[in-house]
């Protein structure tokens, strides 16, 4: 398994990911605001010792049912020691055994948020979770970006054949060139879609829906592929809700969204945030930045991500 | 003597049901394709009568495909064309829509159309309105069907409504089919994620001779090319004839892909006329478990066995209506089964062998080496016959390894008690080892 980033960067400073975790929030805000109960949900994740997605789900959701998966008998007494909220419940399971156990029938949020590159279990838990899931679940999947330990240092044909001996069918629209040490987070991505929309094609009650493909890296490239099982009506209302409040997902191809890492100072900020949300085009901090070297693309990104990229500061607790 | 004449037509409703019911979507598409494909290998037919026959055309290097098949699979919309030579109008009224053939009625040119109705179930598989549109030198025709309407039609006999069309240039012919208003099953198949790779996948492995030399073949704008299987140079090979059905068959070792023997490519290969009909197959239908061959397990993925059916009359063969599987009961295949068995066993005895209760005698690194540079599987199966030799076992190691745990604290006991304290563990083990020897054995 690849060291998580959380193992060797502080927790509290992945930017990127932190901005994945409010885009998710933010998506299933506009869950809520097309008419779900967002926050009678439960919340199923796996918090580890941080809980930094429950955390802002329950402040900005107002969600209180909420269980964290801790497959790992060592971690379980520190994870509870470390739960922030009485309400949230520290699971000793693994993903696979506690939804083959589950018999609630409260609508869930489902965030499997692996550390480890893509394997069968992971394939196998979407297709367990694709008979779980009711109408209005939601369903999101994190997966380390890069070649599994197995194939990490193989060649490409190498990686190919593993991927298709190990993952069957649903790794058929991966190429050769997917699998490129570089590219491999395009690989992920295909293949949690294709599991994705393979798992949920036989239900006939509703529509597996994509709502979130994003990747991103603070040291090592994860890619998070999730949605909600809805009727048609629901996914009308839903994906047009995302299309205002999150322009930048694709809800309707296969298309992942890179949050970018932009590394910048305090000051830079400040001219990134002026830039960005001057009605004209050439603003001042626009020109001082093009001035300093950025460009477009790097304003673009700063644009979609503006409200989601976080500012760490020191602070004395 | 009968005084009465009881009704016993069939019902349209259950025969379309009977006749789609059979076959796998697939399947349904790669029907449709072999009308194609057996148009593009018409000019050639008459050269192709034996395994031989199908090796020398392969090898031909003027024959070069002529004929592109395009498959598009989109929203509710199944489309398929081809620039073959087209059917004329007068072959559409009175034989293409006609389900199955005469009695007596064989077309010489004709490799993997056979029963006369796998375009019909395809189409009827699909979905409720059918476009079909022929050009041909000698005119052509357009169908425009709607089967839920002809399905309530009473009227006998059967019969499709078509118009004819004006003759074209011979660069002009083809035929192209459009199906819409897919059934809920079709669409839901065509949309799970799988079912493009799984379509792509199956015509490169059924037409891997095809689209070698007459055909390409795309779906959804890509090109499909063809698998090549490759078996070891040093491999068994065996024929024989049953009436106008030529078999040849092979069994050796396939070729590893990354290291590792690939269940995808291991088992037996069944070709009718060039076409697969059933791929990497390890089940008592082949003869494993029962049929003269052990319970396939892991230790046999290197086996590799193919078998090439061949006749001009391609109802001979022993493929199913629907050319995805094998009639068990034909008497050539019963026949096949029995030298597949025979053919097969040396390979899998050796495979056996492999593995003694000192660990595995030939590394899978090794398999390859030890049966020589591979060739194809069509190459071997035109071969003269042969027997896989099975190379000889490596001699009896006079040596074995021996490893055990033991607790640190009992081993630097023996090394305090030998005074010797640089000593390593397996220092320690060779000392006592000896020690045994000397003493209780009486060996030097």
């Amino acid at each position: 398994m690849p060291r998580s980033t959380g193992k060797f960067i502080s927790y509290d400073l992945r930017p990127a990911k932190q901005s994945e975790r409010m885009i998710l929030v933010d998506l299933l805000k506009a869950g809520g605001d097309s008419g779900l109960p967002i926050r009678d949900y439960r919340y199923v994740g796996m918090g580890a010792n941080r809980f930094y997605d429950f955390l802002l789900i329950h402040r900005y959701l107002g969600i209180t049912r909420m269980i964290s998966l801790e497959h790992d008998e060592k971690f379980v007494n520190r994870a509870r020691f470390n739960v922030p909220y009485k309400f949230i419940e520290v699971e000793n399971s693994t993903a696979a055994d506690f939804i083959a156990e589950d018999t609630s029938i409260t609508p869930s949020v489902y965030w499997l948020d692996y550390d480890g590159g893509i394997g069968s279990h992971i394939i196998g838990d979407i297709t367990s979770l694709s008979n779980r899931l009711k109408l209005g679940d939601f369903c999101f999947v994190t997966v380390f970006g890069g070649p599994p330990k197995v194939i990490d240092r193989a060649n490409d044909a190498d990686r190919l054949v593993w991927l298709q001996d190990s993952l069957g069918d649903v790794s058929g629209t991966v190429s050769i060139e997917d699998v490129e040490r570089a590219n491999f987070p395009d690989a992920v991505h295909k293949i949690l879609m294709t599991t994705f929309q393979n798992v949920f094609a036989p239900r006939m009650d509703g529509k597996f829906i994509p709502l979130l493909q994003v990747e991103y890296s603070d040291s090592m490239p994860m890619v998070t592929v999730g949605g909600a099982f809805l009727s048609e009506g629901q996914a009308v209302g839903i994906r047009s809700k995302i299309k205002s409040v999150l322009p930048f997902l694709e809800t309707a191809e296969q298309k992942l969204y890179e949050i970018r890492s932009l590394h910048l100072t305090e000051r830079e900020r400040q001219l990134f945030d002026g830039a960005v949300t001057a009605t004209g085009r050439r603003s001042k901090e626009h020109n001082k930045l093009k001035e300093l070297g950025f460009k477009d693309a790097e304003l673009g990104a700063y644009k979609d991500l503006l409200r989601y990229l976080p500012r760490y500061v020191e602070a004395i607790v | 003597m009968a005084e009465l004449k009881a009704d016993a037509r069939p019902e349209k409703r259950l025969f379309i049901s009977l006749l789609t019911r059979d076959i796998p979507l697939v399947a349904a598409f790669l029907d449709l394709l072999d009308n194609s494909i057996n148009a593009a290998v018409e000019p050639v037919s008459p050269r192709l009568k034996t395994a031989v026959d199908y090796m020398t055309v392969f090898e031909d290097a003027d024959i070069k495909p002529t004929v592109d098949i395009s498959l598009t699979l989109s929203k509710g919309r199944v489309d398929i064309s081809d620039n073959a030579f087209g059917i004329s109008a007068e072959t559409a009224v009175e034989h293409v829509f006609k389900f199955g053939r005469a009695e007596g009625e064989h077309h010489e040119a004709d490799r993997l159309s056979v029963y006369g109705i796998g375009l019909k179930r395809a189409m009827f598989k699909l979905g409720n309105k059918i476009r079909m549109r022929s050009d041909h030198v000698d005119g052509g025709f357009d169908l425009d069907l709607d089967v839920s309407v002809w399905a309530k039609d009473e009227t006998q006999p059967w019969t499709f409504d078509i118009t004819p069309r004006a003759p074209v240039a011979k660069e002009a012919t083809g035929t192209s089919i459009t199906v819409t208003e897919l059934y809920d099953e079709v669409t839901r198949r065509l949309d799970d994620g799988l079912f493009s790779s799984q379509l792509e996948a199956a015509i490169s492995r059924t037409y891997a001779y095809y689209l070698a030399k007459f055909v390409s073949v795309s779906v959804n704008g890509k090109n499909v090319e063809g698998v090549s299987i490759q078996i070891g140079g040093n491999h068994t090979a065996e024929s024989f004839d049953l009436g106008d059905v030529t078999c040849a068959i092979t069994a050796g070792i396939g070729t590893p892909e990354a290291g590792v023997f690939r269940d995808r490519s291991s088992g037996w290969f069944v070709f009718c006329n060039g076409r697969a009909v059933i791929s990497a197959d390890k089940s008592p239908l082949t003869g494993w478990g029962g049929g003269g061959l052990p319970i396939f397990q892991p230790k046999h993925r290197p086996f590799l066995g193919t078998v090439f059916f061949v006749s001009e009359n391609a109802e001979h063969l022993p493929w199913t209506t629907t050319k995805s599987a094998i009639n068990e009961d034909s008497e050539v295949w019963q026949l096949a089964k029995r030298h597949m068995a025979a053919t097969g066993r040396t390979v899998v005895s050796f495979l056996d062998g492999r593995y003694t209760d000192e660990g595995t005698e030939v590394a899978s690194k090794d398999l390859q080496a030890v049966t020589s540079a591979p060739v194809s599987v069509l190459k071997a199966a035109v071969t003269e016959k042969r027997t896989f030799v099975a190379p000889k076992a490596a001699p009896v190691p006079t040596t074995v390894r021996i490893q055990y745990d033991a607790q640190v604290s009992q081993i630097k006991s023996i090394k305090d008690y030998l005074k010797r304290p640089s000593m390593s563990g397996s220092d320690v083990g060779r000392h006592t080892f000896n020690y045994f020897l000397r003493n209780e054995v009486g060996e030097e």
